[in-house]
């Protein structure tokens, strides 16, 4: 029964992610001055089946010197602890809420790393070998800065789940949201710190061996983490604010969504020791300093 | 139109009936002339669909698929054809290009991203990795030393591919077609399915370009043709 | 910008020429934009050219082909006279001001016939520089 019900969640969540990425390019039309997918069918509405259908349908790929079971299980990694990390949610298991949701949600993303780094390793291709290496410097640097985060919004909540925000969450949090903020976005590899597609830099990245389907686990594996890390801000810092049903969450999460998407348009990409510099000489002094500030007022 | 004929209709039997209802006479003559009213602020835009479908008589009805089969004769054909006609669909619907955007005519290429001649609409995204790619729009002049070089790249694009020759450079050497490095039109190299000529071809021309392989891909038989192996 | 109520205002006034929510829709779903404007003129393939000066430059004038084509509408279903008007080469359309004709313009212009049976194949109009030869035959 749970897993049935694990199952239509993430079939629904898959859904949501190909809508999403219409969401995104409608969104980033609008702000450009121009429409996005419009002339598919009705107003875009079926341009993501069509992308996920036209992708299945493409000839498989597999180049010739690549190591052939690292490459081949690299995507379905991405894809499976990407849905994997939902069922730390709490409000969708009643059955099944767990006590260290956000230890787990943290152990789940520091792994989605290798998933990355084992896709461009295994490619045997020199620009996905640099995309891969440069993302996963970059993440492992954020994820310092992450884990003081983390653990700084754990002593707040005076637990390990995520539940509790629902009754400790204050308007105390605030300040650290723009830090999550920053840090989500380099987990997640978007705009400004994609260094792992970096779309007019390097040739595709990590993913640039991947053709058709995988290429597809790749792609929603990335914005089903976005959408569960807006969820999870949603939850976080906001439970205060809104009332408790799943649509308001649900609203929240979009709009912190259209917020990602509006930051990925509008500034461009750091360069890469300057982001290093940023994550090493700025933030991780910044979190523990808010640390210090914090804690006494706890104890 | 016809609702007011009818009405008038009755309106006139209802005034030759006449003395009884001589209360109500007032008040379906000024109905009739509502009626009157509505009619002569007809639409323009319905007044010309009747003009346009005046115009053509002898002509045939709009079919979506050119693939026109009858469902009792040949059963397994005509599902074959409709798996094509779905599949073709899909692929047309979202073309992603690869830019080889080589020499001038790349800049028209960029032309079609922007806002006036928005590609995006038709679902047209430009990928950097040829095996992510569907199609690729070789823009500008292929010269020797880079003709190996493409040759590889297209072999790395996954089936169904497709080629768009665009600029005169690309179709046949164009400007520079006497010169002794230049390959006198890419499909010296690869087979090309579209080409859009100019020099270089205004981003009009090959948004128009894009649509004309659109049609070519709705007219793919690939179902069909394994079927009838 | 344009105020909420003069959007709401638009849009109603777009329906109502496009025949109702109905064939609003239907024309949503073939030409992608219901909008309203001032009906210009109808050419010879049955197209129905309008205007409105209220958007900008590239996109006040706008042609609805016929319903014969359906959702198979090509850019050279326009007439070549309209053609002028609809990019704006020229200030005024066809029915206001008739273009100049000449007599070695086509009096019936046709579609692109790319790929159809129809389609344009060239040819070389040369003599070609090799002939084959005809063999002499002893015949009495």
């Amino acid at each position: 029964m749970l897993i049935l019900c694990w199952l239509l969640h993430c079939l629904l969540l898959l859904l949501s992610v190909a809508f999403f990425t219409l969401f995104e390019r409608k969104v980033m039309g609008l702000f450009h001055n121009r429409l996005g997918p419009n002339k598919v069918s009705f107003i875009g509405l079926l341009q993501p089946l069509l992308d996920a259908f036209k992708l299945l349908s493409k000839q498989n790929l597999t180049p010739l010197r690549s190591n052939k079971f690292t490459y081949n299980m690299a995507p379905h990694m991405a894809l499976i602890l990407a849905l994997f990390v939902w069922l730390t949610m709490p409000t969708l298991y009643t059955m099944l809420s767990m006590n260290y949701s956000l230890v787990m949600f943290f152990c789940v993303s520091s792994i989605m790393v290798f998933s990355v780094l084992l896709a461009g390793w295994s490619s045997n291709s020199k620009y996905s070998l640099i995309g891969s290496l440069r993302s996963v410097a970059q993440s492992i640097s954020y994820e310092a800065v992450f884990s003081t985060l983390i653990v700084l919004v754990m002593v707040l909540l005076l637990s390990f789940s995520i539940r509790s925000s629902f009754s400790m969450s204050s308007l105390i949090f605030i300040p650290l949201l723009p830090l999550w903020i920053i840090c989500t976005l380099a987990e997640t590899h978007r705009a400004p710190f994609d260094f792992s597609e970096s779309e007019s830099e390097l040739v595709s990245g990590f993913n640039t061996e991947y053709s058709g389907a995988y290429f597809a686990f790749i792609f929603l594996s990335e914005y089903a983490v976005l959408l569960y890390s807006c969820m999870l801000i949603s939850m976080l810092f906001f439970s205060w604010l809104i009332p408790f049903n799943i649509f308001s969450y649900v609203i929240m999460t979009l709009l912190f969504s259209f917020l990602f998407i509006w930051i990925r348009i509008t500034f461009c990409r750091f360069r890469y020791d300057m982001l290093m510099m940023t994550s090493w000489k700025v933030l991780l002094p910044l979190v523990l300093m808010l640390f210090v500030c914090y804690v006494p007022l706890f104890i | 139109m016809t609702v007011g004929k009818v009405l008038s209709k009755n309106l006139v039997a209802f005034s030759s009936v006449g003395t009884k209802s001589n209360s109500l006479v007032p008040l379906l003559a000024s109905r009739n002339s509502i009626i009157q009213i509505t009619r002569n602020q007809e639409t323009e835009s319905q007044k010309n669909l009747q003009v346009a479908e005046k115009l053509e008589k002898g002509v045939k009805p709009y079919k979506f698929s050119p693939f026109q089969l009858d469902f009792k004769s040949n059963k397994m054909q005509y599902t074959m054809a409709r798996i094509d006609d779905l599949m073709n669909f899909i692929r047309r619907g979202s073309i992603w290009p690869l830019t080889f955007g080589l020499a001038c005519c790349a800049v028209e290429m960029m032309h079609i991203a922007a806002p006036r001649y928005d590609m995006d609409r038709f679902g047209v995204v430009f990928r950097a990795s040829p095996r992510q790619a569907d199609c690729i729009i070789v823009a500008g002049t292929l010269c020797n030393k880079m003709a190996p070089a493409f040759r590889k790249v297209y072999d790395q694009m996954p089936a169904p591919k497709w080629v768009i020759s665009m600029g005169s450079c690309a179709n046949g050497g164009g400007y520079y077609h006497y010169s002794y490095s230049v390959v006198r039109g890419c499909d010296r190299i690869v087979p090309v399915d579209i080409y859009v000529p100019g020099c270089p071809p205004s981003a009009e021309a090959l948004m128009y370009g894009i649509l004309t392989l659109q049609r070519k891909i709705k007219r793919k038989s690939t179902a069909q043709s394994w079927f009838r192996k | 910008m344009t105020s909420i109520v003069q959007n709401f205002r638009n849009l109603a006034l777009s329906i109502k020429q496009n025949g109702g929510l109905y064939r609003s829709i239907l024309q949503l779903y073939r030409v992608d934009e219901i909008k309203e404007g001032e009906y210009i003129g109808t050419d010879r393939n049955g197209n129905r050219y309008y205007q409105n000066k209220r958007f900008f430059v590239g996109r006040s004038r706008w042609v609805i082909y016929n319903e014969k084509y359906g959702l198979d509408y090509d850019g050279t279903h326009v007439d070549p006279e309209w053609h002028g008007w609809l990019h704006y080469v020229r200030d005024d359309p066809p029915t206001v001001k008739p273009p100049i004709t000449y007599k070695w313009v086509t009096p019936n212009p046709q579609e692109n016939k790319t790929g159809t049976p129809d389609n344009y194949v060239p040819y070389s109009t040369v003599k070609p520089k090799i002939e084959a030869w005809v063999p002499k035959s002893n015949k009495k």
